[in-house]
């Protein structure tokens, strides 16, 4: 059998053959994309079964069988974004959004907190580019890569942008004494 | 790296590092101070992003829409969505660079799928399917009301599988695969045990089945039908020996008949398998089928009328070939192809071990493509004496094919 509208559409019927036969005959796709997207790791192997998942779970909704091309497109993309949030045991996997970062000044801190509307204003747009493509999980090498540059540069960005916050704070800190001493 | 270049990196650090920082931390206050502001800002870019953008899945949406790639339903979510989208783009160059990273991924999809060579689907798209509820069959295909068809084209969304976490469970699936990759025996004895009736051919005999189809078993052939349980009755089983198959036409409905080791799928031609144990071939009168290994189903092959192709254990397919088709000659009846009135006299004698002879102003004339003799060798000749305008001889216990009725004469 081949993976064309008849299989899409059989699979769709609740034929479990033509399921398998559907998933199996994208499964070297996927693989392909992720070893391509993240390189040969054990996680690849979890990327594409989920892939394979959510192409089983939605393949019911799937309204138009000639689309299932771009229908698995979306479901690798959808993984992979997953992927870079950290839903992988990724050695540089961001801490679980759901959660506070480990370390961070609780908001109601107000003894220590600073302003960080002011901290984020000094950031570059380069600089922001970076921190915020950390944030939503990507990698420093892929970070790099979207940005067109070393992963060596994106490094000392964020560096730089560390060093500027406890340049703030210094300065926040002579302020304080300043204040406290003279008024 | 000294501690204070480390810390920017904390999150990216293996664990043994990690720990070291936090023991720097615990002994330098200015220093865990630096760092809990820079854990903050983080945080504040952090919840600013899912402020700004609640569902990443629209990421994708958005670095999709300037493709065709988005259904109907993508579209009007991300339509719905996109001044807030807009918005948050505007703000956040990160978000920016994603969409321009995920359309990098888009690129690398293609790349894989065009790599993998998979065929593009070959016909028009259809309306929306009628798809039944799970674990209906395909025979069966009542509509879902339209109300309780999800409204979105989308794969079982990212919100969906993330409650799955890792999901290592979902190895379970690539057993599945696997069993469906080295399982195909298996697999077939499960589906006898499921309400099929297997019938043994005792001589040459024939299946007729409830849509018309039929298949022409040779003596000693195996093949298992659908019980009465079993809603999809447009399926078969070559457990071994050779078939004939005569397929009514249904394109909303193929017939598949699977063996051991490969599967054909089928609109509505005539073919031939023949299966062992170990190795599955099909011979392609008329139509069109598709022959794969069970276990390796993205590995088909299209056969061309007059061409073979077989499958051997969980190998794939050998290249479609001419075939020989007086290998079919087996079923009773003559196919023919590309044949002089010579030639398909000939192979109709040695069929029905009867004489037969032809005028030599009739041997060396081509004959229509088709089959011939499946309703008896007279009929066989009539066929051909009418299709070349000429006449049927019965003769010293033989047949002869002569050209025109002579005036006068009395044709017989």
């Amino acid at each position: 059998m081949t993976f064309d509208l008849l299989t899409v559409e059989r699979a769709q019927s609740g034929d479990t053959t033509a399921r398998d036969a559907l998933l199996a005959g994208i499964t070297p796709v996927l693989r392909g994309f992720f070893r391509s997207r993240i390189g040969g790791r054990d996680d690849v192997d979890d990327l594409v079964q989920n892939a394979l998942i959510r192409v089983h779970r939605g393949l019911g909704a799937l309204q138009r069988a000639d689309r299932f091309k771009a229908f698995a497109m979306k479901a690798a993309l959808y993984e992979l974004q997953d992927f870079y949030r950290g839903r992988y045991s990724s050695r540089e996997a961001l801490f679980d959004p759901d959660l506070p970062t480990p370390g961070s000044v609780d908001a109601e801190d107000t003894a220590l907190r600073v302003d960080l509307e002011r901290a984020l204003a000094t950031l570059t747009e380069h600089a922001r580019a970076i921190l915020e493509m950390r944030e939503l999980g990507y990698p420093y090498a892929e970070i790099a890569d979207a940005l067109g540059t070393t992963e060596a540069a994106v490094k000392m960005q964020v560096k730089r942008s560390f060093a500027r916050l406890r340049e703030l704070l210094a300065v926040a800190a002579v302020l304080a004494f300043v204040l406290g001493t003279f008024l | 790296m000294n501690d204070s270049d480390a810390l920017a990196f904390y999150d990216a650090l293996p664990p043994d590092e990690q720990a070291a920082l936090d023991r720097a931390l615990a002994e330098q206050p200015a220093l865990a101070e630096a760092f809990a502001r820079w854990q903050s800002l983080r945080a504040e870019l952090r919840a600013e992003l899912a402020r700004d953008l609640p569902d990443h899945a629209l990421l994708v949406l958005y670095a999709l829409s300037d493709d065709d790639l988005l259904s109907d339903a993508d579209r009007a979510e991300l339509d719905a969505a996109r001044p807030a989208l807009d918005r948050a783009l505007a703000r956040h160059p990160g978000l920016v660079a994603a969409v321009a990273r995920i359309q990098a991924d888009r690129d690398a999809f293609e790349a894989a799928w065009a790599e993998t060579a998979q065929p593009e689907p070959d016909r028009p798209a259809p309306a929306p399917l009628a798809v039944p509820a799970a674990g209906a069959s395909t025979t069966n295909r009542s509509p879902k009301p339209a109300a309780s068809r999800a409204a979105r084209d989308r794969p079982a969304a990212g919100r969906a599988a993330r409650g799955a976490g890792p999901v290592r469970w979902v190895a379970r699936v690539a057993a599945v695969l696997a069993v469906v990759a080295f399982g195909a025996v298996l697999t077939l004895v499960w589906d006898r045990d499921a309400g099929w009736e297997t019938l043994v051919a005792d001589g040459a005999r024939t299946v007729t089945f409830a849509d018309g189809s039929t298949a022409a078993l040779a003596d000693g052939a195996r093949l298992a039908v659908p019980g009465d349980g079993i809603e999809d009755q447009r399926q078969a089983r070559l457990i071994g020996g050779r078939a004939l198959f005569r397929i009514e036409r249904d394109p909303a409905d193929p017939f598949e008949v699977t063996t051991t080791n490969a599967e054909v799928t089928v609109l509505g031609t005539t073919f031939t398998v023949e299966a062992t144990d170990v190795q599955t071939e099909v011979v392609l009168v008329s139509g069109a089928v598709a022959l794969a290994p069970r276990a390796m189903p993205e590995a088909a092959v299209t056969l061309a009328p007059g061409e073979r192709s077989a499958v051997l254990a969980l190998d794939a397919p050998s290249a479609p070939e001419p075939a020989d088709l007086r290998a079919l000659d087996w079923t009773g009846t003559v196919f023919a192809r590309d044949l002089t009135v010579g030639e398909l006299a000939a192979r109709l004698a040695r069929q029905w071990g009867e004489a037969v002879a032809v005028d030599p102003a009739l041997a060396s004339e081509k004959i229509s493509d088709g089959e011939y003799g499946a309703d008896g060798l007279r009929d066989a000749l009539g066929k051909i004496a009418g299709a070349m305008g000429g006449r049927v001889v019965a003769e010293g216990g033989g047949f002869r094919l002569a050209g025109a009725v002579p005036s006068g004469a009395t044709a017989r």
